[in-house]
């Protein structure tokens, strides 16, 4: 009897010691690397870091719940290209959204469905490392070169937001970063700017119509989710990218806009940033604007029905200042200059020859307004 | 109100003894439909899994020291697996119960839980402290052939004693605040509403029968995550049943036991409160219902102190999203009654009840 008892205290003097061993507590040339602008919301006066660890304040960064790469990146990337492919059975609707990018002849596409269970994939594009870096709860996807410090790297989700916008890691030094204001954040590398390539985002049927022989990121990615189900949709058949909540507490809110309306963002060389909506492209037709902001001259063009902005500088290497007409039905052809020359969406030559590609603003990419009116100070909104 | 309604429950049992387990089934699915839903992605300090101390004879103090280990390693989706999931979570809970029984109708029980909550992926965060305390009022609604069938009813409260404040214990991010569900605390008052059933099979006297359901009204917590963000669990909903078995092997003397847990989580709700959006939101991948099974056995080492281990599986889980959910939970402690006045030991229903535990 007394050795069954010290037996049974034996295994609950186990437990407590499992208990007590806690602890209580192409054209790359992007210029990366933004201040960050944020405040408290109480009017517009800049909130200083609260941590001498961090460069943003941290009552503004959030644990997200899943912990470090508990959202997995993808880091070996299988592509189709042909879009009925079994592997690319999740792409149901037209409608879905896609990131695009095109570095020499490559051409990449990588759907929203795949990537809001990932939201990094380590990738090579056209022998360029990249990191195609994507947040569902902005709306933001930017592709990052991935050599960084004179050394290659892979980025992972820390599993920590700011203002609601991922915060990547590195995982050669294990410092974090900021999506959108594109340096390191956090760590040894801390200040240190990242360098982008352009990317686009439309719609998986206006993809398909301009590069149907290119590469989609397909579901072998060496995780079984399920990709044809949107994460974000809660228990009342809210759908996220709809609705008005946000799951985390930003620095500061803009209301001048609606939460999650889809906007083009163009950051200048300064910080300062201007948001172009889908209400300056109506209709299935491509619209072309010229507007000059921070003292640069822009064309933007864009299309509602085919979901679609992107935005170029009209000046040229040899301080040319072109002026643009959309194109129609020509995709991916969209713009045509005042010396007859065609451009397709990736600012390239439609006819190749000698003519330098288009050179794209400073920092631009697709976003819920929100993230833009929380991380940027003074925002215009065309 | 409900005291009307249990004296005419009690009097149509004296009168319908034979029909007692249609009774018991209805009165289960009235609770049931009143209820509406918690989330499964909690760690979970399984608070509402280990409610109730056995009944008792007047005047004697009943105590429990246990120890309870929940491992959530599976990913869902609705009802199916992913694999493993890249974020390991577990809850190591050491659970202090105390019951006292004032007169022969009257407890009470005071639930003392010291937490470990752990997350590990890529890094590893743990946070350890004193839990939510939980005190229940108990009343014998219903006592029949010396207890051989027992109906209790309580009413709690889960008082936030529990910090919700921790903040991540890896190097560097020490400023950033862990997310609810790896807090040991809510931060937030709950009202609990538990009931039990015990029933001596009269044909097999070794043999018993018992049910509970529990359902916890969850309180607001609106300081969460520094004063950001309004936070408040979802409501949830248990009911178990079960049969006990005493056995004697020579002079040692075992109970046992063999429950289905059904247990119903609704979503967790919040509102960030500098928003303009002023009402409470679902939290997305929170949420869902469980079904556990649950055998149990119980070492009766003195007549008044036993041994009890214990493991709960689940078999089926439908949850609401995707989240990490219930791999395993292993539960096992002492139990021991102190009366403060010489009486009989070790009537069969409190036996039963320790070995449900």
């Amino acid at each position: 009897m007394k050795s069954l008892m010290l037996k049974t205290s034996a295994i609950l003097l186990f437990g407590a010691l499992l208990f007590s061993g806690c602890s209580s507590s192409d054209s790359d040339t992007t210029p990366g690397g933004i201040d960050p602008q944020v405040n408290n919301g109480s009017g517009g006066t800049t909130t200083p870091p609260s941590s001498a660890a961090w460069l943003i304040p941290t009552n503004c960064v959030a644990d997200g719940g899943p912990g470090k790469d508990g959202i997995p990146s993808i880091d070996n990337p299988k592509f189709s290209t042909d879009p009925n492919a079994n592997a690319l059975s999740f792409l149901t609707n037209d409608n879905l959204l896609v990131a695009g990018i095109k570095v020499g002849s490559d051409i990449r596409a990588y759907p929203y469905s795949v990537l809001n269970w990932h939201e990094i994939t380590n990738d090579i594009v056209g022998n360029k490392p990249l990191g195609i870096i994507y947040c569902p709860l902005t709306g933001t996807v930017l592709a990052w070169d991935r050599n960084v410090n004179g050394s290659v790297t892979e980025f992972g989700v820390s599993g920590l937001l700011f203002n609601n916008n991922i915060i990547p890691y590195d995982r050669n030094s294990n410092s974090n970063w900021s999506q959108m204001l594109l340096k390191s954040v956090n760590g040894s590398l801390k200040g240190t700017e990242i360098t982008t390539h352009p990317m686009l985002e439309t719609s998986w049927g206006t993809w398909k119509a301009m590069f149907p022989g290119s590469k989609i990121l397909n579901a072998v990615t060496g995780f079984n989710r399920p990709y044809g189900v949107y994460p974000y949709i809660n228990g009342a058949g809210q759908d996220y990218r709809e609705s008005p909540w946000l799951l985390f507490q930003n620095c500061t809110n803009d209301t001048r806009r609606p939460v999650k309306e889809r906007v083009l963002g163009i950051t200048a060389a300064n910080g300062n940033t201007k948001v172009y909506t889908f209400d300056n492209f109506p209709g299935s037709n491509f619209t072309a604007i010229e507007d000059n902001f921070e003292g640069e001259d822009y064309v933007i063009v864009g299309s509602k029905g085919r979901n679609l902005i992107v935005a170029f500088n009209r000046k040229q290497p040899d301080g040319r200042l072109l002026s643009f007409d959309a194109v129609q039905g020509e995709l991916p052809v969209i713009l045509k200059d005042n010396e007859g020359n065609k451009w397709t969406v990736f600012g390239e030559p439609a006819e190749g020859g000698s003519l330098a590609r288009l050179a794209s603003p400073a920092i631009s990419y697709m976003g819920y307004f929100f993230a833009f009116g929380s991380f940027f100070q003074n925002l215009e909104i065309r | 109100m409900k005291l009307v309604i249990f004296e005419i429950l009690k009097m149509y049992l004296v009168k319908n003894f034979t029909k007692l387990p249609i009774l018991l089934l209805g009165s289960i699915l009235i609770l049931a439909s009143k209820s509406i839903a918690q989330t499964c992605c909690s760690g979970g300090v399984p608070t509402s899994a280990n409610l109730g101390m056995p009944t008792s004879a007047v005047n004697t103090l009943q105590m429990s020291l246990t120890y309870d280990f929940n491992k959530l390693n599976t990913l869902k989706t609705g009802t199916k697996k992913e694999q493993n999931a890249e974020s390991k979570r577990q809850t190591h809970t050491v659970m202090l119960q105390l019951g006292y029984a004032f007169t022969k109708r009257f407890s009470v029980d005071a639930f003392i839980p010291y937490v470990r909550q752990t997350r590990t992926s890529s890094n590893f965060v743990s946070t350890s402290n004193i839990g939510d305390v939980v005190v229940l009022l108990k009343y014998k609604i219903l006592s029949l052939n010396h207890d051989a069938t027992v109906l209790t009813g309580a009413f709690g409260v889960k008082t936030p004693t529990g910090r919700d404040d921790y903040t991540s214990s890896v190097s560097g991010l020490e400023d950033i605040t862990l997310s609810a569900d790896l807090q040991p605390g809510s931060g937030a008052w709950d009202l609990i509403f538990w009931e039990q059933f015990t029933h001596v099979i009269g044909f097999h006297p070794s043999m018993s029968f018992i049910s509970q359901a529990t359902y916890t009204h969850r309180g607001i917590n609106d300081s969460f995550d520094n004063g950001q963000r309004t936070y408040k669990f979802g409501r949830e909903f248990q009911v178990m049943a079960g049969l006990s078995e005493r056995v004697n092997v020579g002079k040692l003397l075992f109970d046992g036991a063999l429950t289905v847990r059904y247990r119903k989580a609704y979503a967790d709700r919040f509102k960030i409160n500098q928003s303009q959006v002023k009402k409470f939101n679902e939290l997305p991948n929170t949420g869902g219902q469980w079904i556990f099974i649950n055998p149990s056995l119980t070492y009766w080492i003195l007549p008044d102190l036993s041994y009890n281990f214990n493991i709960t599986l689940p078999i089926f889980a439908d949850i609401t999203g995707t989240q990490v959910t219930p791999t395993y939970r292993l539960n096992m402690g002492f139990f021991y009654r102190l009366p403060f006045k010489k009486q009989k030991h070790s009537s069969p229903d409190n036996i039963i009840n320790n070995s449900m535990q």
